[in-house]
């Protein structure tokens, strides 16, 4: 019996923000061992000389911050504490599942380190400039000479190649460069930006599948590979239809919540909930009526006699005359409770859905009876909830929750595993080789 | 452990009529897998999925010529006994089944698949997932943007959320699909069995966010929309007009943001101290973009880019799909297929990376039963077995169905 899926399988990652942390931690959360390498400065502390480094590296995970620069870190109960560069929310999230290693890698004992740790590994990730991995040393190039199967998985912005390799991106800028932003927007409005960095996780996810495949094929031919993916590449595929269509008719207009496929749809206001006294919030449902049936369904449940009208029988009439629908159909949700509301209509088999906040996904019912919502004791922070596994297995799991790495935590293991000895790690301490706190600086 | 069959020797079959389901598929298929896309006679729902291309006659779904392409075409009815038992035959020679059923129906199909193929793996690509209270429930594209907390996030606070312009979250599930495909069939490697891996679209886009769920787990707070700019802690992560359009600029760090300043020509902010700090900076973001605007509204997209490239300060311009098309860096790097079968000039992404494995020419998405001759010949149906699957109705060989 394995104990992970992907026992036995060593991933040595250099994530900094988001997308090469979500290799590592989905690798972590399948059972690999992942040991994320960080700089002293990753999480705080003094700027670095090198300002490739610098436009690439991790920056919310630093302690000397104040409100609301604060809130970028996410600490528990909005308090840094004495080691706040191991008690940032995100950095918790982004890397469960990791053990920690903290060394100068330029330094000649680094280099031992790093050389013993890339014979040992089977996958390196990173999501460092071109640039940047050439300047540490754990480019493809280099690592090969001392371990022909190792698998190394870059997640760059732009990619390896081109004259565009060169360029600092941050998930939005990649968006737009895609041509997403372009045309998503209301009816009436300009390019808009996703709530989130959505091309980072979009990287991330494909970064793991190429990792896995990579080790399969491996299993093949005996021989490591150089994976160079590229994000703008793997946000562009995902609206690979759009291309395609723009390619032979044009660019579709913006299209606000409105549908491709005849139905009527939208996002309707509910009643608005007030969970204390800091902020009042804007409740809303999404609906979608895809054909006639589920119009008389939807009609007949509301009991509008508005509804009845003959110009809206078809679908065709239904969509001429969408804003006067969209009116009615806010005025029957404004008062009403979205989660109720949302399970009347699904009883009725039609298709609606509370617009769900953060705060309703943690505590959302289904979400929790699936065991995506999980917790775990994080060292100098608690027990505190957070997304688990998104992936299911019916041979395997859940998936086991280990916290994040403590800034260096595992330093000494990991050293004793590559063969150094006792002498040989003090020396290393002494000589400011391995870290575990980070330096004091200036950095705002 | 070298010698073992690698990606070219999996063989995947593609019964999903979804977008996550077909990515999933699509993604094996650009890694070196063998994928089979099995469809009813009357053809895939997707065949008929917006976006349409009307301008071609006949009109085609260019979300299926996308996300077929490298796929082989069998069609198949298998809803009854005779064409079951023709997709059993493909089963025995599959090593992963990918699908988008409903949840009663992808259990009982799980139980009967798998029960005498102990060893196949079966992915499960739905919106809610297999199990818990909303199973059953239904779902659109505008209703998954919802179900996974994007949706209250993107667009105007003072408006309707917003929902993205293609089904991504459905791609977002399509990827995690096809990791969770891998992995069984690594473990597989060690246990000899294969299994259920159980996919949801909400769950997928939950565990896409970025600090939202620790927002709330760690400081009980609701995450808001913000229109183009970051909702929380920094200023500049925003579109910014220019005067030919937008570009995105980003600077959270204090280097990032003095590089920005001295790019713009306004040195004194860079020393501002009531912009000394990302939080400081946020809440300055009406008079920073108004201090900004006299400068990038007399430079063009490309001249803002170059200039903030250079400094060191990610940027691009938001480019339309046409310019895209354009794009040196995407060209440069051959990102591009060209199905030419449909339009001269037709262009969509290719492989979303190359691996060893990947295959090197493009393979357009294949007309209906296209291919189903040849691949019930390889499962070893004979020629008077597929004679009758023919006269029964319940194959189609290339494009036509009998009767």
């Amino acid at each position: 019996m394995v104990e992970g899926m992907l026992s036995g399988v060593r991933v040595v990652e250099f994530g900094y923000a988001w997308a090469g942390p979500l290799v590592g931690r989905t690798m972590g959360d399948l059972g690999a061992d992942v040991i994320k390498v960080e700089q002293d400065s990753a999480r705080g502390g003094h700027v670095p000389d090198d300002p490739v480094l610098l436009a690439a590296l991790d920056d919310w995970r630093r302690g000397e911050q104040v409100e609301p620069t604060l809130r970028a870190s996410v600490y528990p109960e909005g308090q840094p504490g004495a080691e706040p560069w191991n008690r940032s929310g995100i950095y918790n999230k982004h890397n469960r599942n990791k053990r920690g290693l903290c060394a100068d890698l330029k330094s000649p004992s680094g280099k031992r380190i790093w050389r013993r740790l890339v014979e040992a590994s089977d996958v390196i990730v990173d999501n460092f400039s071109p640039r940047g991995s050439k300047s540490l040393g754990i480019d493809y190039e280099t690592v090969k000479r001392w371990n022909p199967r190792i698998i190394s998985v870059s997640c760059t912005g732009y990619g390896h190649s081109g004259p565009f390799r060169q360029r600092v991106s941050y998930g939005p800028v990649l968006e737009a460069h895609s041509g997403a932003t372009s045309v998503t927007g209301y009816l009436d409005g300009g390019p808009m930006k996703m709530g989130h960095a959505f091309p980072d996780p979009i990287g991330g996810l494909h970064g793991a599948f190429a990792v896995l495949a990579a080790l399969w094929e491996r299993d093949e031919t005996g021989q490591g590979c150089f994976v160079d993916l590229s994000q703008l590449q793997t946000y562009t595929a995902v609206a690979g239809e759009l291309v395609l269509e723009t390619s032979v008719q044009g660019q579709p207009p913006t299209r606000g919540n409105r549908s491709r496929d005849g139905s009527l749809q939208g996002v309707y206001r509910c009643r608005d909930e007030s969970p204390d006294a800091r902020e009042s919030m804007d409740m809303w449902i999404a609906i979608t009526i895809e054909d006639d049936d589920a119009w008389m369904r939807f009609k007949d449940l509301v009991g509008d006699k508005r509804l009845n009208d003959s110009r809206f029988e078809s679908e065709a009439g239904r969509l001429e005359h969408h804003d006067e629908l969209d009116a009615l159909i806010s005025k029957w949700t404004r008062d009403r409770d979205r989660f109720e509301l949302a399970a009347r209509l699904q009883a009725a088999e039609i298709t609606a859905l509370p617009v769900m906040t953060n705060g309703d996904l943690v505590e959302s019912e289904h979400l929790r009876d699936r065991g995506f919502i999980v917790e775990w004791d994080q060292p100098g922070v608690g027990i505190y909830e957070y997304g688990g596994s998104p992936i299911h297995f019916s041979d395997w799991g859940p998936a086991e929750m280990r916290p994040a790495p403590q800034l260096g935590g595992d330093n000494r293991q990991i050293c004793e595993e590559l063969g150094f000895s006792d002498a040989e790690i003090a020396d290393f301490v002494a000589d400011g080789t391995l870290i575990d706190t980070p330096p004091v600086g200036s950095r705002r | 452990m070298a010698g073992m069959p690698g990606m070219s020797g999996l063989r995947v079959l593609d019964l999903s009529e979804q977008v996550s389901g077909a990515y999933c598929a699509r993604l094996l298929a650009t890694a070196g897998a063998q994928v089979t896309l099995v469809e009813p006679t009357a053809g895939s729902g997707l065949r008929s999925k917006p976006p349409l291309l009307t301008a071609l006659n006949p009109t085609r779904s260019a979300a299926f010529e996308y996300l077929s392409a490298w796929k082989r075409g069998v069609a198949l009815d298998w809803d009854s006994e005779h064409g079951f038992g023709a997709l059993g035959r493909l089963l025995d020679h599959a090593d992963v089944v990918v699908t988008s059923m409903a949840a009663p129906q992808a259990l009982a199909f799980d139980r009967r698949v798998r029960s005498e193929r102990p060893a196949l793996v079966h992915v499960s690509a739905t919106a809610y997932g297999l199990t818990g209270p909303w199973a059953g429930w239904r779902s659109s594209e505008l209703t998954d943007w919802a179900s996974g907390g994007y949706l209250y996030i993107t667009g105007d606070p003072l408006r309707e959320p917003l929902q993205g312009a293609g089904p991504w979250t459905s791609y977002v599930a399509g990827i995690t699909a096809a990791v969770g495909a891998m992995a069984a069939l690594h473990a597989r490697r060690a246990t000899g069995r294969g299994q259920l891996v159980d996919v949801g679209t909400m769950e997928a886009m939950a565990s896409s966010h970025q600090w939202s769920l620790v927002m709330w787990s760690h400081q009980g707070r609701i995450k808001h929309r913000a229109n183009n700019r970051h909702a929380e802690a920094h200023h500049p992560v925003s579109l910014m007009e220019v005067s030919d359009g937008w570009v995105c600029i980003g600077a959270p760090t204090t280097a990032q943001w003095t590089n920005l300043c001295i790019a713009l020509e306004l040195p004194e902010m860079a020393d501002d101290p009531r912009y000394a700090t990302s939080g400081l900076r946020f809440d300055a973001a009406e008079e920073i973009d108004a201090r900004f605007a006299p400068f990038l509204m007399s430079r063009t997209r490309s001249e803002v880019v170059a200039l903030l490239q250079d400094s060191h300060v990610p940027a691009s311009a938001v480019l339309s799909m046409d310019e895209v098309q354009e794009d040196e860096q995407l060209e440069a790097r051959a990102f591009w297929a060209y199905p030419e079968h449909l339009a001269s000039g037709a262009k969509m992404p290719g492989l979303p990376f190359v691996l060893p494995s990947s295959p090197r020419q493009f393979r357009a998405a294949p007309e209906l039963g296209a291919d189903t001759r040849v691949v019930l010949t390889e499962v070893g149906i004979n020629d008077s077995d597929m004679e009758s699957l023919w006269e029964s109705g319940v194959i189609g060989l290339n494009g036509t169905a009998h009767g």
